[in-house]
């Protein structure tokens, strides 16, 4: 149960860590090595910010993440963009190539110390069914459940979201109907920037975070992706929280230290055998023989 | 005819020219130009066989760091339990790391373009995590080559050059094979190469095979030249990152890439080197405006300024 539980926390994290990640593939047809650099950035640059000239937290993290998303707004805009539309495969080592130097200028600044937002609620925990559970990781849950939702409301139900829908569905023809690709492109880019960097500087409060973690989070951000099936906004929440469920099994079976075994061997396991996403598993039982008859009869 | 023959084996005769010219004054060179020669054609050859993958193929791999690894930590192990020779472990190593980059490879090449590349992302880390647990090599600790079996400088110089020399032989030769033609054809057009009757398993795999062994083999000669090893760093995505930094400035898909960034890229660290990591930042940076506005490297530009030049010439 206790096990069952953390993972369920363990897994929000991820479902948070992995949300920009799923969006820009899902619109952008992009994929981002950058992204795991791009938290880690939100997770550093606050905890000095914060360590350094202290204030609200929130605050700081929320404002933070906005100037990440400028910047990613002006790379995707005027570097990305353009790569993109000459060569698809040209981003992979383009991608690649911002996240090392995002990890080195980190490391230039701030030196290759892990670092810790230390708020008010760092340390603080609540019982829950028995268990204690540190309150960062249920902030990490809420949050989780609230950006899924959001991002569906945003993507589903707005005028924006139909813009992005359609430049994601056919930019040429977007194009034509007059909405900017370029910038809504941009635009989706840099949302996912600042969520990705939110997410960072949540996970930060729970996990110690060094320059060189991007790499590991891009990773297991993919995996979670991957899991829940590609551009699948829910599907990212589930696969989050499956991923912290097997993660915890894991340690607690094989030993904590092979925690990143577990996680990218399940990884590469699940891109060999289901490369479209345990999702798609429950539309095919739905859609099996057996179960349609079942159907039928009753 | 004559003339034709000549210009198809000149890269060939240059290249055992150099072997035949390095290996004759191995030993009469000074030792800094040794090292530094080594490192220059450890670069180019760890360059040129991911650019077999790479740059024919477009599988933009990013696990030959572990290739890297195993060809070291072979070595490593050889020559710590056996009595072979030096050179016997080294190719013993490389074959392992062929063996396993072919196991590796087996599955992943089921997936297209980024997948491949994340999924590659993750063997390697995955790996990695695997040789920070395993007793055998000392966990994440040091493991040290026998320093009474380990070359001196100009050996490990001449060592350098039959890697890099054999490296650029095989990626010419697989340019100009059918082999070699069928693995563009599948990166240019697969359902039409399938369909003109292109074995997509039986083209792929060889051709890693060839790269995960020049690779390994690399691998093997940085180990030999460093004499320590450690899963991080023996393992570091620093290498994939060397051979990406290297072809998309030399011209990706081109013999003479690897060569050119290999030497451009060598050049610029000496510069960049007292730097730090803002060095690591600037060579970042410098990739993604070749990206940006040469996506086709050095040679590329080199090439097009030639023609132009020439075309100038011819008009007046």
């Amino acid at each position: 149960m206790s096990i069952l539980l953390q993972g369920i926390l363990l897994g929000s994290l991820y479902a948070l860590a992995s949300q920009g990640l799923s969006i820009v593939f899902g619109v952008l047809k992009l994929v981002n090595l950058a992204h795991g650099a791009i938290l880690v950035a939100g997770a550093i640059l606050t905890s000095m910010y914060l360590s350094q000239h202290g204030g609200n937290s929130f605050v700081v993290i929320v404002l933070i993440s906005l100037a990440i998303g400028i910047v990613a707004y002006v790379v995707q805009a005027y570097l990305l963009g353009p790569i993109m539309n000459r060569r698809a495969e040209a981003t992979i080592p383009a991608t690649f190539a911002i996240a090392i130097a995002i990890q080195s200028l980190l490391l230039y600044s701030f030196g290759s110390d892990p670092r810790v937002i230390n708020t008010y609620f760092s340390t603080s925990n609540i019982k829950f069914l028995g268990q204690s559970i540190r309150i960062s990781l249920v902030v990490s849950l809420v949050l989780a459940v609230l950006f899924t939702i959001a991002i569906s409301l945003l993507l589903n139900r707005t005028r924006f979201g139909a813009e992005v829908q359609a430049a994601a569905a056919d930019p040429v023809a977007a194009g034509l109907n007059g909405i900017n690709v370029r910038h809504t492109y941009a635009l989706v880019f840099a949302g996912a920037a600042i969520i990705t960097s939110i997410a960072g500087a949540i996970i930060d409060i729970t996990f110690a975070i060094d320059p060189t973690s991007g790499l590991g989070w891009l990773v297991r951000s993919f995996t979670v992706v991957v899991l829940g099936g590609l551009g699948s906004i829910y599907g990212t929440l589930i696969g989050g929280i499956f991923l912290g469920i097997v993660e915890a099994w894991g340690a607690k079976i094989f030993g904590p230290q092979y925690r990143d075994l577990v996680v990218f061997g399940l990884f590469v396991l699940v891109l060999v055998l289901r490369p479209e996403g345990l999702a798609s598993l429950v539309g095919e039982i739905k859609n099996s023989s057996w179960l349609r008859k079942v159907n039928k009869n009753a | 005819m004559l003339n034709a023959k000549i210009r198809r084996f000149l890269p060939y005769l240059l290249l055992i020219l150099l072997l035949v010219v390095g290996l004759s004054k191995h030993n009469s060179i000074s030792l800094n130009l040794a090292n530094s020669a080594s490192d220059i054609f450890l670069l180019i050859a760890l360059a040129a066989a991911w650019n077999i993958v790479a740059g024919f193929g477009g599988q933009f791999s990013l696990g030959h760091s572990i290739l890297i690894g195993l060809g070291g930590y072979g070595t490593a192990i050889f020559l710590v339990h056996s009595s072979y020779s030096l050179y016997l472990d080294l190719l013993i190593a490389s074959a392992i790391a062929a063996l396993i980059g072919v196991i590796f490879a087996y599955p992943m090449i089921r997936l297209r373009g980024p997948y491949f590349s994340i999924g590659t992302l993750g063997l390697s880390l995955a790996t990695l995590g695997w040789m920070l647990n395993w007793t055998y090599t000392n966990r994440s600790q040091a493991y040290s080559l026998p320093p009474e079996k380990s070359p001196d400088i100009p050996t490990i110089f001449a060592i350098a050059l039959v890697i890099v020399v054999l490296t650029l032989t095989a990626s010419i030769a697989i340019r100009r094979s059918s082999l070699g033609l069928r693995f563009i054809a599948l990166k240019e057009n697969e359902k039409g190469a399938v369909s003109i009757g292109v074995n997509r398993t039986f083209t792929i795999l060889p051709v890693w095979a060839i790269s995960a062994f020049l690779t390994g083999l690399t691998g093997a000669g940085l180990a030999v030249q460093k004499g320590t090893l450690d899963p991080s760093s023996a393992m570091s995505l620093q290498f994939t990152m060397d051979a990406i930094v290297v072809c998309v400035i030399g011209g990706l898909g081109t013999i003479s890439g690897p060569i050119v960034g290999g030497l451009f890229v060598y050049e610029l660290r000496q510069i960049l080197a007292q730097y730090d990591a803002l060095g690591t930042f600037l060579e970042a940076i410098i990739v993604l405006a070749f990206l940006r506005f040469a996506p086709n490297g050095i040679a590329d530009i080199a090439k097009r300024s030639y023609t132009k030049i020439k075309k100038a010439g011819s008009q007046q």
